[in-house]
């Protein structure tokens, strides 16, 4: 009871709030509907006409691909940087500020800044590149490289996450590294058998949002792909924006429902498939 | 007792220099994009493109930042901004703690499927909920003018999942013992969230207080649905104006993303300090 | 607190389920009184500047005459604010769509009101002094439902200087497909390692530039209500276009315009020397240091010369609006007055969307050769059907496949064919 007493703003906020949407949701997907007028019941003919739709298809696959390569690489790189700015050293402040300050740069700004970096002829990216004598990628123009060009630019915006594992670390208590390093514990050892346990709850919040905000990615590709057309050859053509465009320039609310339900069925069954595993790889403190 | 003065043994690896040697090519890679969008901001519209590019503009034009504040009507958008995220803010360190206790220290039976209701609310795309949501609103009379901002704000107060979600995680990190000690002292369970979990919570409040505040800073699509006068305006919808539909004013819009981030970065500066000292009072031992 | 307010929101929710969608509109003002004035409002896409020069021309040719209704002006909505907005109860009034293509569709599913009556009583005028392309966007089966406000459309923009450093005559440019290769040809540079310094002519590169080529191929897109994008002509001038730019590599190609994004064109840095842009490039250049000319689109055959595709900034006024009356006496007034599509045109740097004695207008030469063009025989809408819009993303999408995705312009015609044969079928 006292649990349900906890939970119970909540809850009222998510009957209301959210429960009556997503509802409203589920019966769109059923339906050919344009936001206006009455929505007309078509059962599962949205569902059907998605498994031709080869746009859906490519926008499912490319959605697919970029979240396979995104969410293990920003787990890893959130967490270096965590360990790389919690222990105290000269000008610390300045440092997490820096790697923090991207991720508030507005999407638009972050794609132009980009798109002017990464320009194969005159960026500063392939300068540099250049300047070592290393090959240097066509970026933007090449479907390909497109995805690692949005990969960077997501992956710059990772300041928040790491903050997330600073936090975490400030939690681990000091007796347990005395004790290890007592024992003569390596600093990999020490790092494999008390730092990582200590952030896989963390871990398991950050896989799973960065599962749901892979899917759900819409500015950055929706910019650089052109106006939502997924450029260079369909590459940025992401579940999102197709989605949106579905609702609001093809005035497909229906099939639009209908994909982002088959996303929440998706990314639900992965991320019960996270958390069923979860009890083999995350540690609560007992 | 911990603070980065007396800092562990077990913590230490290598001098001084080589941390310096990793940190500084890491910063210095995050850095040169922003570098450059400063540099941005400080052009002639007519240096913005020039290839090969110029990357420090002589003379720099500072006013552009003036202009923006002043002449596009930054300075009031970021009161808005400000005032908005705050209540915000509130309601989601309000709501996120009482229902993250809930779902991480109180022991009941639907607990788990209460928990994965809860995760599943952030599954659905907000553009697709927002027609039904909208529709909703405005039956209640709350798009436009001051009530418009009542849309944006009510959800953080009754908990919005994300960072129900971080809490619980945080929460479930804290230890039992000391909240069964409590229980055995005769503690009720709202004493034990705001005396024992809400104190060790310190460093995760901090970031959710801060990620509330990147969020509202950001959010593009609900202000334009249900702020329509120009006064209300939030920074994200002021910066959408730059966005021309033939030409954009690049250098106005990233010097007004570059002076409407220094609020939230001085929130950073400050919290980040917060997070050296952490739990040093806590005394956990 | 949280008790009482639930309440609320449960019978508000039990009422919103059952009245989810058609919301009529209520307590129309009429026309308003000199001590009641009548308040509409007008919601557009334009960023700032322009949204404030909108609301200038409003005080200054409207007010003044029309001292009972007043129109408030918001500017940068998006086309999802549009629509959610008019979905509801609380429309705007009046709605400038942000494009030539999205009022047909609006207007299929009801969400905007048949203005056929307004449009036959002022058709007299509208037949004798408007641009008949721009027109053709608010017309589906007889029926009128957006009119016209300020028009643009589409030319070759050709850099003078680089014309005289080949050898070209830059009072002469090419007027025939053949010409305008032998010209790009000779004003294309590459260097010795094959990497493009100069492109004579900048290949297909979105939507615009291949509706254009197509249209001086002699394309129709349409035929009748249904799509006919795989037909010759459109197939020709990608193929054309496509054949010339892979002589020099796509690859190569891409390499060297994939850096330039809107804003940021390699014309205005003289490293592009023709290619296909909308009217308002004529006044953005004039900040570039380039000595450009404007010219029709080259033709396959002189039957296409001057072909144009000529769009404009639709005034629709939703299903959902309170003042429809009011609504409907301004839309009026703004499709009208030449005066002010003349001054309006300037700002923004658009073309009138009437002809007649545009005293307001510009004597710029290529904005002035650019209006002309719009009222040329060639010179039309597009595709002024309700699946306009999702046709011009297939084009883009053909363009996208051949250029980056190394596809074959007739297989990628057909499919892009199928698809739109599918979807059009709602609406015939």
């Amino acid at each position: 009871m006292i649990g349900l007493a906890f939970l119970s703003p909540w809850l009222l906020g998510f009957l209301a709030f959210t429960l009556y949407p997503v509802l409203a949701t589920l019966y769109y997907s059923f339906t050919d509907y344009s936001l206006f007028g009455t929505p007309q019941w078509v059962g599962l003919d949205n569902y059907r006409e998605l498994t031709h739709d080869s746009t859906f298809v490519q926008a499912f696959t490319n959605t697919l691909v970029f979240t396979a390569l995104v969410v293990p690489l920003s787990i890893v790189l959130a967490i270096s940087l965590a360990l790389l700015l919690h222990r105290p050293a000269r000008g610390l402040a300045a440092y997490r500020t820096i790697i923090f300050a991207p991720s508030i740069v507005p999407a638009a700004a972050t794609a132009a800044i980009w798109m002017w970096l990464l320009n194969p002829q005159f960026g500063l990216v392939n300068g540099a590149l250049r300047l070592f004598g290393a090959p240097t990628p066509p970026w933007l123009s090449d479907p390909d490289w497109a995805k690692v060009s949005v990969l960077l630019m997501s992956l710059w915006m990772i300041g928040s996450d790491m903050l997330l594992y600073l936090a975490a670390l400030q939690d681990i208590p000091v007796d347990y590294y005395e004790a290890a390093a007592i024992d003569g514990a390596s600093a990999w050892q020490r790092l494999r058998s008390i730092t990582l346990p200590h952030l896989t709850p963390v871990m398991l919040f950050q896989l799973i949002n960065a599962l749901i905000w892979s899917f759900q990615y819409f500015s950055i590709p929706y910019i650089v792909g052109q106006q939502g057309q997924g450029k260079p050859a369909g590459s940025l053509n992401f579940y999102a924006v197709y989605l949106y465009k579905n609702a609001f320039s093809y005035l497909k609310m229906g099939y639009a429902s209908a994909m982002a339900w088959i996303m929440f069925i998706v990314v639900m069954a992965l991320t019960i498939i996270a958390i069923r595993t979860s009890n083999r790889w995350v540690h609560y403190a007992k | 007792m911990r603070s980065d003065l007396d800092e562990p043994v077990a913590l230490r690896s290598g001098p001084r220099w080589r941390r310096q040697l990793a940190l500084m090519p890491v910063a210095l890679l995050f850095l040169i994009p922003l570098l450059w969008m400063i540099s941005t901001s400080l052009k002639r519209h007519d240096q913005v493109f020039t290839w090969p590019p110029v990357l420090i503009p002589n003379p720099a034009q500072w006013h552009n930042f003036l202009d923006v504040l002043v002449k596009d009507g930054f300075g009031r958008y970021l009161l808005n901004t400000i005032a908005l995220s705050t209540v915000v803010t509130v309601g989601t360190l309000f709501s996120a703690t009482l229902t993250a206790y809930s779902l991480a220290r109180v022991d009941w039976k639907w607990r788990n499927a209460a928990f994965l209701l809860v995760i599943s609310t952030m599954l659905l795309p907000d553009f697709v909920t927002i027609i039904p949501l909208f529709s909703m609103y405005q039956k209640l009379g709350l798009v436009g003018g001051v009530p418009g901002f009542l849309p944006l704000v009510l959800p953080a107060w009754f908990g919005k999942a994300y960072f129900i979600f971080l809490m619980r995680q945080f929460m479930l990190g804290i230890p039992t013992e000391l909240s069964d000690a409590a229980r055995m002292d005769g503690c009720s369970e709202l004493g034990i969230l705001l005396r024992i979990v809400l104190p060790l919570c310190r460093p995760a409040l901090l970031s959710v207080a801060l990620f509330s505040i990147i969020a509202t800073w950001s959010d593009v699509l609900q202000p334009l649905v249900y702020l329509r006068d120009e006064k209300y305006f939030t920074v994200s919808l002021g910066l959408a104006q730059f966005q021309g539909r033939y030409v954009t004013q690049w250098e106005q819009m990233l010097a007004a993303a570059s002076v409407t981030a220094v609020p939230v970065l001085i929130v950073f500066v400050l919290a980040q300090k917060k997070f050296v000292r952490g739990i040093s009072t806590t005394g956990i031992k | 607190m949280p008790r009482k307010r639930a309440r609320g929101l449960l019978a508000a929710l039990v009422a919103t389920t059952t009245v989810l969608a058609g919301c009529s509109a209520g307590g129309d003002a009429g026309l308003g009184t000199a001590d009641k004035p009548v308040t509409i409002t007008l919601w557009e896409g334009f960023a700032d500047g322009e949204t404030t020069a909108l609301r200038d021309m409003i005080a200054k040719y409207w007010t003044p005459t029309h001292p009972n209704i007043k129109v408030e002006v918001v500017g940068d909505k998006n086309a999802q604010a549009m629509l959610t907005a008019m979905s509801g109860g609380d429309a705007p009034d009046v709605v400038m769509s942000t494009d030539s293509e999205s009022p047909a569709l609006w207007f299929h599913n009801n969400a905007i009101l048949d203005l056929s009556d307004l449009a036959a009583e002022i058709k007299g005028d509208l037949d004798a002094k408007a641009v008949p392309a721009a027109r053709a966007w608010g017309e589906q089966n007889g029926k009128v439902f957006a009119l016209p406000f300020v028009d643009y459309d589409w030319g070759v923009f050709y850099n003078k200087e680089l014309f005289k450093q080949a050898g070209l005559d830059p009072d002469k440019p090419p007027a025939t497909i053949t010409e305008l290769e032998a010209a790009a040809r000779k004003l294309t540079k590459v260097d010795a390692g094959g990497n493009i310094t100069q492109l004579g002519w900048l290949p297909l590169h979105d939507e615009w530039s291949a509706i254009n080529l197509g249209m001086a191929f002699g394309a129709t897109f349409v035929d009748g209500n249904k799509p006919a994008i795989s037909q010759p002509a459109v197939r020709d001038a990608i193929t054309w276009d496509a054949n010339l730019a892979r002589s020099y590599d796509l690859k190569k190609v891409a390499a060297f315009t994939s850096g330039f994004t809107k804003g940021d064109n390699p014309f205005a840095l003289g490293k592009v020397a023709m290619y296909i842009d909308g009217c308002w490039q004529a006044t953005m250049l004039k900040d570039s240091k380039i000595d450009f000319g404007v010219m029709s689109i080259p033709a396959s055959d002189p039957a296409h010369a001057g072909a144009t595709d000529v769009g404009t900034n639709p005034i629709v006024i939703p299903r959902a609006a309170h003042n429809q009356k009011a609504a409907k006496e301004f839309a009026k007034f703004m499709t009208l007055n030449a005066d002010l599509a003349g001054d309006f045109s300037n700002k923004i740097s658009n073309l009138p969307h009437l002809t007649g004695p545009l005293t307001t207008f510009t004597t710029d030469g290529p904005t002035k050769f650019l209006a002309t063009l719009s009222t040329s025989k060639n010179a039309r809408a597009w595709a002024p059907v309700p699946y306009a819009r999702m046709y011009a993303d297939q084009l883009a999408a053909v363009v996208d496949q051949v250029y980056n995705g190394g596809a074959d312009v007739g297989q990628a015609l057909d499919k892009a064919q199928q698809t739109l044969t599918d979807q059009a079928k709602q609406f015939q």
